[in-house]
């Protein structure tokens, strides 16, 4: 009788400081605050959870209809609908906390004296494992995408956010620039210590019918597996550019497609748009891409990152 | 780790549905049956169903949202019109095939036994949503008024007459019926018959939902309607499926449809 040998395989990662037990987190806004989730997977298998974008006040998103399907894709424009600075800590970081994995912030404002006092803010919070600055939304009048299409303003933002916190800091760039390389440097150069990408693509989808746009908002963000290929050339032409470490994300759906990003130079991947197709995603990530380590003899996850052969 | 939920709990959320039968009611409207056990036994009439079209395909990409028309032991009912690709997709599925199923979501209807009569006022394919009421309401009388945009689309008639359901017919045609809209044949059905301790709950498109509340507003009636709106997850994570209600202290706010609805009280929504 043949005996199964399972080799063991290291999934931890140190990201910047953040110490995961594997590189698998979930993507700000595709997860709430995590309690959502909480039916449907086992939290703490997770690497880390990034939370939905909290801005200082309250804010209650756009009008409907936030939401619409496209090819192998979703656009929204929710809008950065949340709770509030106050009421996250109150009501939401509990929870979180509770779970016992790195749980990373994902914050917004208008301008830079807002993430400046978000960040302060939440200096007095324990259990906060780093700071992601989404500067990359692009569905909101002020702020958020803004800071990330220009170099000038994405380095002003993240020295500003640096002075005010010693938490990691994670920049979130958007893909609507013509070179995510400058605003990678940028972000770098201002202290980042590492960096998130994709954020949704611009896009816009039109019902023939009745010639109105398919979303109360009229433009919105694409994501999904329609963006993935984008997603890996910026990842693996950031990840030859800078020296921090990446966190890839656009359209992952099975550990194959994690395993993409991981080899094109991400240390660690999140999951986004498929947490809402399937709620256990996240989790079938993880044990596919152990599946895949044991199977290819590989003993570290480490080893895989940016380990692309070009010949 | 209280808040914490274990594994053996967890899995049963996201489970399986095998198609035992499929039938076409009408050019476009379609019927499923399938075999899943964990859905039947724990929905309650105005939950909903996420259903996964596809495990390895991505276009279509997101599950879609259904009611359970009909429950007969370890089986669930799905009414559908194809309407777009992912009802399309749904209705050229195989009996033997299966489908991932996430639920039950939402909030149903209040089931609270303080009323006599229900009226269950449907429009389309809003009968969906409120066969099994009539199945939970049985010691109760029940009137049900079905709208259809014509006879060969009416929906629900004869299994509702089979409950000894009161039914009303309205057809946007006049072929069956009323000839005219739910709404009116409501007003009409209110003026004629006198009926005490009423409950309405209702199911259809926003337009005949916004009469229905008005009608239930001047007459004093409560009325619980299901509202449908595009939605990614079902779960109240994405915050996509937004609808403007009224609060307590009269401000305007934002609810999830999935997770605060899909069932609200009708004096909350803002009829637009």
């Amino acid at each position: 009788m043949e005996v199964e040998r399972k080799t063991n395989v290291n999934l931890c990662v140190d990201l910047a400081g953040i110490k995961m037990k594997n590189p698998i987190m979930v993507a700000s806004g595709t997860f709430g605050y995590g309690e959502e989730y909480s039916n449907f997977i086992d939290l703490r298998e997770l690497g880390a959870i990034v939370t939905k974008s909290i801005t200082l006040l309250p804010k209650a998103g756009n009008l409907p209809p936030r939401i619409a399907e496209t090819p192998s894709g979703i656009l929204n424009a929710i809008g950065l609908q949340n709770v509030g600075l106050e009421k996250f800590i109150s009501d939401k970081m509990p929870f979180l906390r509770e779970i016992g994995i790195p749980i990373i912030v994902s914050i917004s404002g208008e301008d830079i004296s807002e993430y400046v006092e978000i960040a302060q803010r939440l200096n007095d919070v324990p259990d906060v494992a780093a700071l992601e600055l989404n500067v990359s939304c692009p569905n909101v009048s002020k702020g958020g995408m803004l800071f990330g299409l220009n170099q000038q303003m994405t380095y002003n933002l993240v020295s500003s956010v640096r002075c005010a916190t010693k938490l990691p800091i994670i920049a979130k760039l958007s893909p609507n620039v013509t070179s995510i390389v400058e605003i990678a440097l940028s972000a770098e150069e201002a202290g980042a210590d590492a960096l998130s990408l994709i954020n949704t693509l611009l896009g816009m989808a039109i019902d023939v019918n009745t010639r109105r746009p398919k979303l109360g908002n009229i433009t919105g963000g694409l994501s999904g597996p329609a963006i993935r290929p984008i997603a890996i050339r910026m990842v693996w032409q950031v990840f030859n550019m800078v020296k921090i470490p990446l966190i890839g994300m656009g359209g992952i759906m099975t550990a194959e497609d994690a395993l993409e990003f991981i080899i094109a130079g991400a240390k660690s991947v999140s999951i986004g748009t498929a947490n809402f197709v399937n709620p256990t995603s996240a989790v079938e990530v993880i044990s596919g891409i152990r599946e895949y380590l044991q199977k290819k003899g590989i003993a570290d996850v480490n080893t895989l990152v940016g380990n692309l052969d070009l010949l | 780790m209280k808040n914490i939920k274990s594994k053996a709990y967890i899995e049963k959320r996201v489970t399986i549905g095998k198609i035992v039968s499929k039938t076409q009611l009408s050019p476009e409207h379609f019927q499923i049956e399938l075999f899943c056990p964990y859905i039947a036994q724990n929905i309650i009439p105005g939950q909903f169903i996420q259903v996964r079209l596809s495990r390895q395909l991505s276009d279509p990409l997101l599950c879609r949202p259904f009611a359970v028309y009909r429950i007969n032991d370890d089986i669930i009912n799905i009414l559908f019109k194809v309407v777009g690709k992912g009802t399309r997709f749904l209705s050229e599925k195989a009996v033997g095939d299966k489908l991932d199923i996430t639920g039950p979501l939402g909030n149903g209807f209040p089931l609270r036994d303080d009323f006599e009569t229900a009226l269950l006022i449907a429009g389309g394919m809003g009968v969906a949503a409120l066969f099994q009421l009539a199945v939970e309401f049985a010691h109760h009388k029940v009137i049900a008024m079905l709208g259809a945009c014509s006879q060969d689309r009416l929906l629900g008639r004869d299994d509702l007459l089979s409950l000894g359901v009161d039914v009303h017919i309205a057809t946007d045609d006049g072929s069956c019926g009323y000839k005219g809209m739910v709404s009116e044949l409501f007003e009409e059905i209110l003026s004629k018959e006198s009926l005490s301790s009423c409950r309405i709950f209702s199911c259809g498109p926003k337009p005949m939902l916004k009469a229905v509340a008005q009608i239930a507003k001047e007459n004093n009636i409560p009325a619980y309607v299901s509202l449908e709106e595009r939605m990614a997850c079902g779960i109240g994570a994405c915050m996509g499926c937004a609808c403007e209600v009224v609060s307590p202290d009269g401000n305007i706010q934002y609810k999830m449809v999935c997770t605060d609805g899909p069932v609200f009280n009708s004096q909350e929504i803002v009829w637009k």
